[in-house]
């Protein structure tokens, strides 16, 4: 099937569509990141951070963990190397995406605003 | 096309006879857990009339499949000619994806859970829009599936744009076991092929028996090949073999000469 038809349809195995949701949510988490460290780095315009945000970031972070490493599963089982590279990258992105959304909240820890 | 039964084992066919038979196959989705609709076609210029009767038979007991055998004796597939199966259906995706997307549409609309304790929670239900969306335009595309015995094909199509054509023996029955952690045994009968969205007839029962009837009933409706849950197993119903006939790599041969020739026993003693 031509990949033009694919798209047409949309029809794709589903170790591909998972994947592809998962970057899909690095790239939205990656400019959340990056405007973040902007306003904490750069301008330090503290208030203007994600804060009012972290549950939803860290949940969809998970899931899109999850999900590149269930489409990265997929991708194994079949015998094409570009769809495994393809995965794997994708799924070593979203990790070390983690684990920088985590150094960076634990930096900023300290400027959340207080209740009390 | 002859039903031959013996100790057969059951080799999955996208390791080595998907090679076999180049044919023009991608990547397919298995593990969906498919329900289908089937479609009432007599008609050769059909378009289609209970596309989702079958959306129900995620919910049945093979009893319910037995009645409706009683009524359409090729139950999922409507015979347009003698030989040809034509089977139209949508993935049962579709009602899911479209439930959780008015379910997460309704609830940002409705500003229902905006804020939780000042952490701005209305991404969940947009997440869910997402995902609903998704996966309801992922199945919006009608599914087909032809048998073809005359020419000994299978064509499968979304919206008219072939996927996957291949010999006939490529697609089959199989009963499926899954088990709990205290051992007692579920069986799923399943339609599925080389490339195909593998569709679930019956999803759980316990009746062993009852579903193999089934299974082989279907089977030989249909003109296909049945499995059974084992891999290697005397119930297996092979109708079509692949490319390279009876000496297939997967039968286990006879042992001959289990016991020395009368002449060597003399000789011996």
């Amino acid at each position: 099937m031509r990949w033009q038809d694919r798209v047409a349809v949309l029809f794709f195995p589903p170790g591909m569509m998972l994947t592809v949701a998962a970057l899909v949510l690095f790239v939205l988490n990656l400019g959340v990141f990056l405007s973040d460290v902007n306003n904490f780095c750069i301008t330090h315009h503290y208030d203007r951070m994600s804060f009012h945000y972290t549950v939803v970031l860290m949940f969809s972070q998970v899931i899109s963990i999850c999900w590149a490493a269930i489409g990265s599963l997929y991708a194994e089982m079949t015998s094409n190397k570009f769809l495994r590279c393809f995965a794997l990258t994708v799924l070593m992105l979203n990790g070390a995406m983690f684990f920088n959304r985590l150094s960076l909240e634990f930096l900023a820890i300290q400027y959340r605003e207080e209740n009390h | 096309m002859a039903s031959g039964r013996g100790l057969g084992q059951w080799i999955p066919p996208s390791s080595h006879l998907g090679r076999l038979h180049k044919s023009q196959c991608q990547e397919v989705s298995p593990g969906q857990g498919l329900t289908y609709k089937g479609q009432v076609s007599g008609l050769p210029t059909t378009s289609g009339g209970e596309r989702f009767q079958l959306w129900r038979l995620g919910f049945c007991t093979e009893r319910h499949l037995a009645t409706r055998l009683k009524s359409n004796s090729f139950y999922p597939f409507t015979q347009q000619q003698p030989g040809v199966f034509v089977l139209q259906y949508y993935l049962d995706t579709l009602w899911k994806g479209a439930l959780l997307f008015v379910l997460c549409l309704a609830l940002v609309s409705l500003d229902f859970v905006r804020q939780v304790r000042k952490q701005e929670t209305w991404g969940f239900p947009a997440f869910g829009v997402g995902v609903g969306l998704w996966l309801l335009v992922s199945s919006l595309p009608r599914r087909r599936l032809v048998l073809n015995h005359t020419r000994g094909l299978y064509h499968f199509s979304i919206r008219g744009r072939t996927v996957c054509q291949g010999p006939m023996n490529l697609i089959y029955v199989r009963l499926a076991l899954s088990s709990d952690a205290y051992g007692r045994c579920f069986f799923r009968l399943v339609l599925c092929g080389h490339k195909l969205e593998p569709l679930v007839l019956v999803q759980l029962s316990e009746r062993y028996e009852q579903m193999e009837y089934l299974g082989r009933h279907i089977a030989r409706k249909l003109n296909i090949n049945y499995f059974d849950y084992l891999v290697t197993s005397y119930r297996h119903v092979v109708r079509h073999w692949p490319l390279g006939g009876a000496v297939s790599p997967g039968l286990g041969q006879r042992k001959s000469h289990m016991y020395p020739q009368p002449r060597q026993a003399t000789t011996e003693a």
